[in-house]
């Protein structure tokens, strides 16, 4: 028990020096724009498919699920803004980061495992490269850029999922509905949820970077790599969540 | 002995006095080495003996303790970055695993380092030309799109050593260049190894466990044991020598 309590201490530790490593190193040139644009496009392209369905089912069942609840106290009138606003707030921006975490984030993990164990990175740093650069500030960079474009699709798709069911169920158009999302959502919804993504993207990312490029025990290594990577940078989003909503909390209380 | 004056080699890698430890693991325990211009010299240890922390060492990836280690006349410790990433274009690299980037094609994989070296096509070559000059120097040319999943074993050192070459570097550090793989192959690396120093007219440091490799394309052995230059000379010496340590890499 005090061998994992200390070696969560080390890790955390760890990820910490390795974050302010990419701070560091991301002010100062040379800068790798090519690769960042390849890795944005990678991470935007490979998710976005995943992040429209699941957005999309998201939109149409949390409306089916609250939909009799409402009609039971007549308030169904109320449906739009209460799924836009939870969509928007909380629902879009959560399922998004665990989409990522799982995707990207073990995909990050597992490729800089990989390179690492083939000595790749060593190739690289022979070649004139600087690894940390060329590998962890694109990606880190590129998640935390791409995180919320993925969420505002993913907003939009749920949005009109559950405006598919409205239709649907209740005959409501898709102009009305929309009208009604809009009316009740505020840029104190959009804002908070944008600049948490932010954060998500980062904390993912940064994760599975450390996790990757300090992978050890060979090929076996790889995996468990990769399941860390996706374990503790979902536990990460719940926690960035928790405390992103404590502040935005506060400031709705202004 | 007789020296000839107007043969006089420069060292291109001398090494002194270097220690190197991973805690209370000490892999090398003093060595002394020196590779002189032209020379292809082979490295033979046991597994886990510290040869490719030895070579590590000399490019850089991994920091010595203390000793001396020079490279092309500069003292690989004290190097900045910079410095370390300039040395880097004279010194090739090839890693026991090919180490080819997998995400990237052939062509791409023998760019990278022309590229990161800031390297343009200049009036008489272009980036390209060079990469099939030196696809074509290993026999590879018709792999140029191919990615690295779809390459066998050998080729792919084939290709990691046509990707050391495209700098035109004037030292080349093998690790297990034929690990690997079959005698046949192996030997096939063993000779490209001597048409490269021909051609290219590079010194070489070999890490081997392969014999025949040994014999094949180096002019003298050098055995580390306990961390040291246990004992040294060319292939036929080593094995008519009646030194414990040699006869067990040389006993058939």
């Amino acid at each position: 028990m005090l061998k994992r309590i200390k070696k969560f201490f080390i890790t955390t530790g760890e990820i910490t020096e390795f974050s302010i490593r990419y701070f560091r190193e991301f002010l100062f040139p040379p800068y790798e724009f090519q690769e960042l644009l390849k890795q944005s496009f990678l991470i935007g392209n490979k998710s976005i498919g995943l992040v429209g369905s699941t957005g999309f089912i998201m939109g149409i069942v949390l409306t089916l699920q609250t939909r009799p609840t409402l009609v039971e106290f007549g308030a169904e009138s109320w449906m739009p803004s209460m799924v836009g606003i939870a969509i928007v707030r909380e629902i879009g921006p959560v399922i998004t980061a665990l989409i990522c975490a799982g995707k990207v984030g073990s995909g990050i993990s597992a490729e800089l495992a990989s390179m690492k164990v083939t000595e790749q990175i060593d190739a690289m740093e022979v070649s004139g490269t600087n690894p940390f650069k060329y590998l962890v500030i694109t990606r880190v960079t590129a998640a935390t850029i791409m995180l919320p474009v993925l969420v505002v699709f993913a907003d939009l798709v749920s949005l009109i999922g559950s405006a598919l069911v409205e239709y649907l169920k209740g005959g409501v158009t898709l102009q009305l509905y929309f009208s009604k999302v809009f009316e009740y959502l505020s840029y104190g919804d959009l804002i908070p949820s944008i600049i948490k993504s932010f954060f998500f993207g980062f904390a993912i990312a940064i994760v599975s970077c450390y996790k990757g490029f300090n992978s050890s025990k060979g090929t076996e290594g790889v995996g468990r790599t990769a399941n860390e990577a996706v374990v503790i940078s979902s536990m990460l989003v719940f926690i960035l969540d928790f405390i992103a909503v404590l502040i935005s909390d506060i400031f709705y209380d202004l | 002995m007789m020296t000839q004056k107007n043969n006089i080699q420069t060292p291109v890698i001398e090494i002194k006095d270097l220690h190197k430890s991973f805690g209370n693991n000490h892999v090398l325990r003093g060595f002394d080495f020196t590779l002189m211009e032209g020379e292809n010299v082979a490295l033979l240890g046991k597994s886990g003996s510290g040869k490719s922390v030895l070579i590590k060492c000399l490019i850089g990836l991994i920091k010595i303790d203390s000793g001396q280690m020079r490279v092309l006349g500069q003292s690989v410790p004290d190097m900045t970055q910079k410095e370390l990433d300039a040395i880097r274009r004279d010194v090739g690299f090839l890693f026991q695993g090919s180490a080819l980037y997998d995400s990237m094609s052939v062509r791409e994989n023998l760019e990278f380092p022309m590229r990161r070296h800031h390297e343009k096509d200049d009036g008489s070559k272009t980036l390209l030309a060079r990469v099939e000059e030196a696809l074509d120097s290993v026999g590879l040319l018709h792999t140029l799109d191919l990615m690295p999943s779809e390459l066998s074993g050998g080729m792919k050192k084939r290709v990691a050593i046509a990707r050391t070459l495209i700098l035109q570097p004037k030292i080349i550090l093998y690790d297990e260049p034929t690990g690997g793989l079959d005698p046949i192959t192996g030997r096939e690396i063993s000779y490209l190894i001597n048409k490269v120093q021909e051609q290219y007219k590079t010194s070489a440091l070999i890490i081997t466990h392969d014999l025949a490799c040994a014999k094949i394309s180096t002019n003298r052995i050098v055995i580390l044991s306990e961390g040291k230059n246990y004992i040294e000379g060319s292939y036929d010496e080593l094995e008519r020598s009646s030194d414990p340590v040699a006869q067990e890499f040389f006993k058939k």
